[in-house]
């Protein structure tokens, strides 16, 4: 029989002895802050947890952890079940497709009654000739193209330079990271800030065109999110002037470990990026949204 | 239009693009160069490509093409056209 009770983070130390990572302890101390713990016990053997964590009104999952040994008894699912009946708000997580159980995680999900949302292409680059590969391209593709968007109009600036006008234009834009957070579609980044000084805006002609929006996950990483937000200027290629001044920010700063993540949504643009980024990227994976929110205008649309 | 003025399009647009033999079969001056966005057959070219063929007018004929104007060059008889009605037509 499995029981689950709420508990305080920490409480796993004890209970999982010689089951924990590095991982595992940030996530407790992420959970400590403002989140809560459950366990789960199977026929009163500790057999499993989950820390959960409120972000902006949305209860997130944040990890989840079976005993290997009682793996396929029902117990993430006896945990998935009573954070969603307990949560007085929206709940959701997210996971990536490249994770060894995600097939068992995402069955799980949607057998307690979440639903996915879009997804997100992830597209992580490091190694240690990263910045080589990127400059080769440069050399023989990137510039002439950066200096072909610069002669139409196209310039960029960092974000934290960006006058109350432009602020305001990113804010209206209706695919804006602004506007996505507003809609609860922050899943993917859970609290993650903005870094204004290595974020790149890029307008034409004083009109804001496109954006990198950068967050630095540690001093040597940085997650970038692309988008472009001028339907006129759609097919133009302007995303490639953006990417190619933040990675000479982020660059100068001693980043070595890049990671893009995309909607998968807009296909066409996707395949653009992808084009520009295959010179960097060594790993892709899709990060697979889940949620048990009251139904939202965007989900009726 | 000169026959030699498209025949120049074509022949650089087909080298700079990287359009493979695949691409080639059934090939016309009408074909459809990038995704247009709607149900229209295309040879699938995107975005870095319109790019591309922007920065090779540049290099082959001096004129910048506005960003504005990208989407008008979606076929090589397209980009003729668009080029002699911008008074370069050789």
């Amino acid at each position: 029989m499995i029981t689950v009770e709420k508990g305080e983070p920490g409480l796993y130390r004890e209970l999982f002895a010689g089951y924990t990572t590095m991982y595992t302890e940030r996530c407790a101390e992420n959970a400590g802050k403002d989140g809560s713990a459950l366990y789960a016990y199977l026929d009163g053997e500790p057999a499993g947890y989950m820390f959960l964590g409120n972000d902006r009104g949305t209860e997130l999952i944040h990890h989840t952890f079976t005993k290997p040994e009682l793996r396929g008894r029902g117990v993430m699912q006896a945990l998935v079940r009573y954070a969603a009946d307990s949560a007085g708000s929206p709940i959701g997580t997210s996971l990536s497709d490249s994770h060894e159980f995600a097939p068992a995680v995402m069955h799980v999900m949607e057998k307690c009654g979440f639903e996915r949302r879009n997804g997100r292409s992830v597209y992580l680059c490091d190694g240690n000739d990263m910045w080589e590969r990127w400059d080769a391209y440069m050399d023989k593709h990137g510039r002439r193209l950066c200096d072909t968007l610069r002669r139409q109009g196209f310039s960029t600036l960092t974000l934290d330079k960006a006058s109350e006008d432009l602020l305001q234009q990113y804010r209206d834009a209706p695919n804006s990271e602004y506007r996505c957070q507003q809609n609860h579609q922050h899943l993917i980044l859970p609290g993650a800030e903005i870094t204004p000084d290595i974020s790149v805006i890029c307008t034409h002609n004083g009109r804001l065109a496109a954006y990198v929006f950068a967050y630095m996950a540690d001093r040597k990483s940085v997650i970038f999110k692309t988008l472009s937000s001028s339907a006129a200027l759609h097919g133009s290629g302007v995303i490639m002037l953006a990417i190619a001044d933040a990675a000479d920010i982020v660059r100068e700063r001693g980043v070595t470990r890049l990671v893009f993540t995309m909607e998968r949504a807009g296909e066409s643009a996707n395949a653009f990026r992808e084009k520009v980024l295959s010179v960097l990227v060594s790993r892709r994976s899709t990060i697979v949204g889940f949620s048990l929110f009251p139904k939202t205008e965007e989900d009726i649309r | 239009m000169k026959e030699e003025f498209v025949a120049k399009i074509r022949e650089n647009i087909i080298s700079h693009l990287d359009i493979d033999d695949d691409m080639l079969a059934g090939f016309s001056d009408d074909t459809i160069i990038f995704n247009t966005g709607d149900d229209r057959p295309n040879l699938g070219l995107d975005s870095i490509d319109a790019l591309e063929l922007v920065t090779m007018i540049f290099e082959l004929f001096g004129y910048d093409v506005p960003a504005e104007d990208v989407k008008k060059l979606y076929s090589v008889n397209a980009v003729a056209q668009y080029l002699s009605e911008h008074g370069i037509n050789e």
